[in-house]
């Protein structure tokens, strides 16, 4: 049995998970690998994953690379989804992309830097703004977290975000450069009003003009500035190097990726992070390998990670349809997830989500049974293109007891309680009726189940 | 008599109503000699409100089934996927027991029930559905009749049923009564009834055949305006008859004779045919189809004192108003050409519209006012423009020093007439100034660009133009924003005012020659025309094809092959016809409603 969590030596909480007798490398913890990078996994994918080493999976799954051809036709896709000039058809897109693409890894992490970096098109309304900031942060998902920062800093859709479309020298925005030292990179407490000031002044003369950015030479504030300990004449790039560069930063990322990918609560402490913090530090802010290490970690493969997560709305949804190798109408499920509280491209503030406990409250709860009775009852949900009754039947699954295990195995992250269990195998065996209706009932049943929130 | 008593049955079921009701259930006669000769609407009680019939049920069957363009559409994926439907073969083989059953294939089992003509009526006394189909050939007829019974008795004996059929009596008629409803040979003639009043009625004027009196009809064929209706009709494919007399004194749906629109759309569609509902007596449905084309024609007897002051607007004075030709410009998709005085339609609508529709129309007229500088919409708007009006919508042409757009809309026209042009244009075209301030005050505020006001002179007319200023390094060539479609202009020709949603549609529609007047029959007054070309129609969806796509994979949860494939099976129905259109018409004393479909070319 692991250690508490206070009393993890950080060591073996991120060294590599080995199977053992008492834990042993199955589908279970397959399907908890497969829900935390990348929504969901099928129950071929599975069985692929424990054909291979935990080490082998996770770096089958991290080192997976997006093929041109499908980044050519999502770009297509998007095109008609842009060319309306209305933003409320991204998030449709974005799903469609989440549940298509052959690498969900690259989705889940890039949805993880939409939280972080989070924009709004209710106040950029500019798809097309949001649409490449969408593609900015899916290029930038798995590479260099310093250079995401840097190209972010350009993002015309950030900056229009943050009131910083015009940026002049004698009145410097000054929400940008909070930001970026507050939520994007060290965290509250880690800097003074003053910093905040002297940051502001480097990025006077950074605007977007006509959908791009400009640097505007005659607004540059080519002065000495004082920040974070350090002084010169620092422009905007110099500004952002030197917020990166303060040992706050590679702790504070860590923290957030650990929180996502690992557990909700407790908050993870500095100690139990800090080897996580060094090696980002030390291989310059590269995110693939110390996401790569958490995700093949011990403490990741834990009672401390297993089922300790909430699943997010876009968790739920696209998790339930990959699962099942499910497709659906991708616009009502955007405004379906949007009224549950996760509204792709419409963050509720700079903050992004809260996630966590926060997803679940009486309203959302009934919400989320709601949204998947609408994907069963909408003609458009058809798994692998069909019914579910063929799904299961081609996946050899034909008698309830079996079909109950495939369903708990795919979508639980804890084992179904016993009398759901016995509730859903007596709804599927019921002889009368059409078998298609209960089988979509059984599932609707399960799935409303406290059990199904968990991650 | 006591025959009579005998056939008094509880026939309230109205369900089997239906085709399939023929080649599951047939009737008998018995000892009577039919009468030669009798038409269907003979054996009719003149209480007969609705009346259908098709006169050659096989012909209608060959049309459908031996179209030239039948080829094409079992080659349509979508037909394919509909054919190959576990449903689909399980008719098909349930279908082929039938025929071996009779010995016959399913369109000659038609044939000999139905060959000479199938009708049905509707008679509100009895509250009684008859369908009745005449057989070329009784001896035929009753053979397979006599096949159906086995065939019932036989299905029913194999699940352990008891016998479905109950035999009853009626003048020497044996009548076959299943499932509340019943049916008995008279001649060669298979009548269905739910009720048995009507069935005594049908039987009584076959077997006594009635001479009754215009003041006094025996039959609905005696009926003077049921013969008013034969004679103004053509022979149809299939053509009903509808008692609208009637059907107002009998109270049902009193609002579509009350002569109030719901609505200001529905009066200015619509409006002509209200005055006209309160007093015509009866009204015909025709469909006409042929190879080439399909025409369903609705006529209601008409006369221009019928037509209220209020609603002159409609039909002009006396009647007279027509549509103005269509004005030619290339690769036209849709034409709308109308005869509406609009400004007297508006200033009268209190007289035209339910209370509801009139209210909410006074608060619209106030916000039009509004966006017109404060002036009477009704009044000063429209009133300043002629009756002939026409929408003219095209395949987008290219536009000069504009990007291409990813989406691409039809550009379309509105061309109206001007009362007085010297003193009109003036104004249009300060209002049409104002609009256009209006809209980048508007754009500025979404972040749109802005229309550019320029003037333009030509040997034919005036155009004011607005255009986008495309944007440095924004718009690439085919993937420009959707402002890009719209060049919005307003035109000026002679008496003529267009409004165009580009330039370059409203320089040809002020260059092009007057639209030549299409050959109408003499004493036809053509009040509203549309038509529809599917080529252009196709291609404009060709234009969007990955628009299409995108929404179908979107909407759908499709692959992208899978929506291709949807969207080419639409581009494939689209491609069976030619064109469509629709004409509101007065000629010889009706107005007609005349919908037509045009098969395309092999």
């Amino acid at each position: 049995m692991a250690p508490s969590l206070k009393s993890i030596d950080p060591e073996w909480a991120w060294s590599p998970f080995v199977p053992s007798a008492e834990q042993p490398w199955n589908r279970r913890l397959a399907a908890h690998l497969r829900r935390r990078s990348g929504f969901a996994g099928t129950s071929a994918e599975l069985d692929a994953d424990i054909a291979k080493s935990p080490s082998e999976a996770v770096a089958a799954i991290c080192t997976a690379v997006e093929p041109a051809e499908f980044r050519i036709d999502m770009a297509g896709l998007a095109r008609p989804s842009l060319a309306g000039g209305d933003a409320r058809k991204l998030p449709a897109w974005w799903l469609y992309r989440m549940l298509a693409t052959p690498v969900p890894f690259l989705e889940r992490v890039t949805l993880f830097w939409h939280g972080h970096f989070a924009t709004s098109a209710a106040k950029v309304t500019d798809p097309e703004l949001m649409y490449r900031q969408n593609e900015l942060l899916r290029r930038h998902a798995l590479g260099d977290f310093g250079q995401l920062v840097h190209d972010i800093a350009r993002d015309p859709a950030m900056l229009l975000w943050l009131d910083s479309a015009t940026n002049r020298r004698l009145h410097p925005n000054e929400n940008f450069a909070r930001e970026l030292m507050e939520l994007f990179c060290l965290g509250e407490g880690q800097y003074t009003e003053q910093d905040i000031r002297e940051l502001a002044r480097c990025f006077a003369g950074w605007e977007v003009r006509r959908g791009n950015f400009r640097l505007n030479p005659e607004q540059q504030d080519p002065g000495s500035k004082s920040i974070l300990g350090s002084t010169g004449e620092f422009s905007g790039d110099d500004g952002v190097d030197l917020v990166l560069r303060q040992s706050a930063a590679p702790m504070f990322i860590v923290q957030k990726l650990v929180r996502d990918f690992v557990f909700d609560e407790p908050a993870a402490s500095p100690e139990l992070l800090e080897p996580l913090a060094r090696q980002f530090r030390e291989q310059g802010l590269k995110t693939l390998p110390v996401i790569q290490r958490i995700l093949s970690s011990n403490l990741f493969f834990s009672r401390h990670a297993l089922a300790r997560k909430v699943k997010s709305p876009v968790d739920v949804a696209v998790g339930f349809l990959r699962a099942l190798s499910g497709t659906t109408n991708f616009v009502k499920l955007a405004q379906d997830l949007g009224e549950l509280g996760q509204d792709l491209f419409f963050p509720p503030n700079v903050k992004g989500w809260d996630g966590g406990r926060t997803w679940i409250n009486s309203s959302t709860l009934l919400g989320r049974a709601n949204l998947i009775k609408g994907l069963l009852d909408s003609g458009a949900t058809r798994f692998n293109g069909g019914s579910l009754r063929d799904f299961l039947t081609r996946q050899g699954t034909s008698d309830s007891q079996a079909i109950v295990h495939r369903l708990e195995e795919l979508l639980f992250a804890v084992p179904l309680p016993p009398a759901a269990r016995a509730q859903t195998v007596e709804l599927i065996d019921r002889k009368t009726g059409d078998w298609e209706k209960h089988l979509r009932g059984a599932l609707h049943l399960v799935c409303t189940l406290p059990e199904f929130q968990l991650a | 008599m006591q025959n009579r008593n005998r056939l008094n049955t509880s026939w309230t079921n109205p369900c089997g109503f239906c085709l399939a009701w023929l080649l599951y259930l047939a009737g008998v006669a018995l000892g009577q000699e039919p009468v030669a000769g009798q038409q269907a609407a003979e054996l009719l009680p003149p209480t007969a409100v609705y009346y259908a019939e098709i006169p050659e049920p096989d012909k209608l069957i060959g049309a459908l089934l031996d179209h030239p363009l039948r080829g094409r559409v079992e080659e349509l994926e979508v037909w394919k996927r509909a054919t190959q439907t576990p449903e689909y073969f399980q008719g098909i083989v349930g279908l082929r027991i039938v025929e071996f059953a009779l010995g016959m294939e399913w369109r000659k089992a038609l044939e000999t029930l139905a060959g000479a003509g199938l009708y049905a009526a509707f008679d509100p006394p009895t509250q009684g559905f008859a369908i009745l189909a005449r057989a070329p050939d009784e001896k035929q007829l009753l053979t397979l009749r006599d096949k159906l019974l086995t065939l019932a008795r036989d299905d029913a004996k194999r699940n352990k049923r008891p016998d479905p059929l109950q035999t009853r009596e009626y003048r020497g008629v044996t009548a076959y009564e299943a499932n509340g409803s019943a049916s008995a040979v008279i001649g060669p003639w298979l009548v269905i009834t739910n009720k048995a009043d009507l069935g005594k009625a049908i039987i009584d004027r076959h077997l006594d055949r009635p001479q009754g009196t215009p003041d006094a009809p025996a039959s609905l064929a005696q009926l003077p305006k049921f013969q008013g209706a034969k004679n103004g009709s053509k022979r149809a494919t299939l053509w009903l008859f509808a008692d609208i007399e009637a059907a107002r004194a009998s109270g049902l749906a009193p609002q579509a004779y009350s002569g109030k629109a719901d609505n200001i759309i529905a009066e200015f569609l619509f409006g002509g045919l209200l005055d006209t509902l309160k007093q015509t007596p009866y009204a015909t449905l025709s469909f006409h189809l042929t190879p080439a084309d399909a025409r369903l024609n609705l006529a209601l007897p008409h006369q221009s004192q019928w037509v209220s002051p209020a609603r002159e607007h409609y039909f002009g004075p006396n009647g007279s108003g027509s549509a103005p030709q269509p004005t030619p410009v290339p690769e036209t998709l849709f034409t709308f050409t109308f005869y509406r005085d609009l400004g007297k339609m508006w200033r009268r609508a209190d007289e035209l519209l339910t209370q509801k529709a009139a209210e909410e129309l006074t608060q619209g007229n106030s916000g039009l006012s509004t966006l017109f500088g404060g002036k009477d919409f009704g009044e000063e708007v429209l009133g300043l423009l002629g009756p002939q009006t026409q929408l003219v919508v095209t395949r987008p042409p290219a536009e000069e020093g504009y990007p291409r757009p990813a989406v691409r809309l039809p550009a379309f026209a509105l061309q109206f007439e001007m009362r007085n042009p010297e003193i009109t244009r003036r104004e249009l075209r300060r209002t049409f100034q104002s609009l256009v301030g209006f809209l980048n005050v508007i754009g500025a505020m979404n972040a749109q660009p802005q229309l550019e006001l320029d003037v333009e002179k030509l040997t034919a007319g005036e155009l004011v133009t607005s255009t986008y200023l495309p944007e440095t390094g924004r718009d690439v060539e085919g993937e420009a924003r959707i402002n890009f479609n719209f060049s919005p202009t307003a035109a000026f020709a002679d008496n003529r005012f267009v409004l165009s949603s580009t330039r370059t549609l409203a320089r040809q529609m002020i260059t092009a020659p007057k639209g030549e007047d299409s050959a109408s029959p003499a004493g036809r007054v053509v009040n509203t025309s549309a038509r529809l070309d599917a080529g252009f129609l196709k291609a404009i969806l060709g234009d969007n094809r990955g628009q299409l796509i995108a929404r179908n994979m979107l909407e759908e949860g499709r692959s992208r092959e899978e929506a291709e494939r949807q969207i080419e099976g639409l581009f494939g129905i689209i491609g069976l016809f030619q064109d469509a259109g629709l004409q509101v018409f007065t000629d010889e004393g009706r107005v007609q409603v005349e919908l037509s479909v045009t098969a395309a070319k092999e």
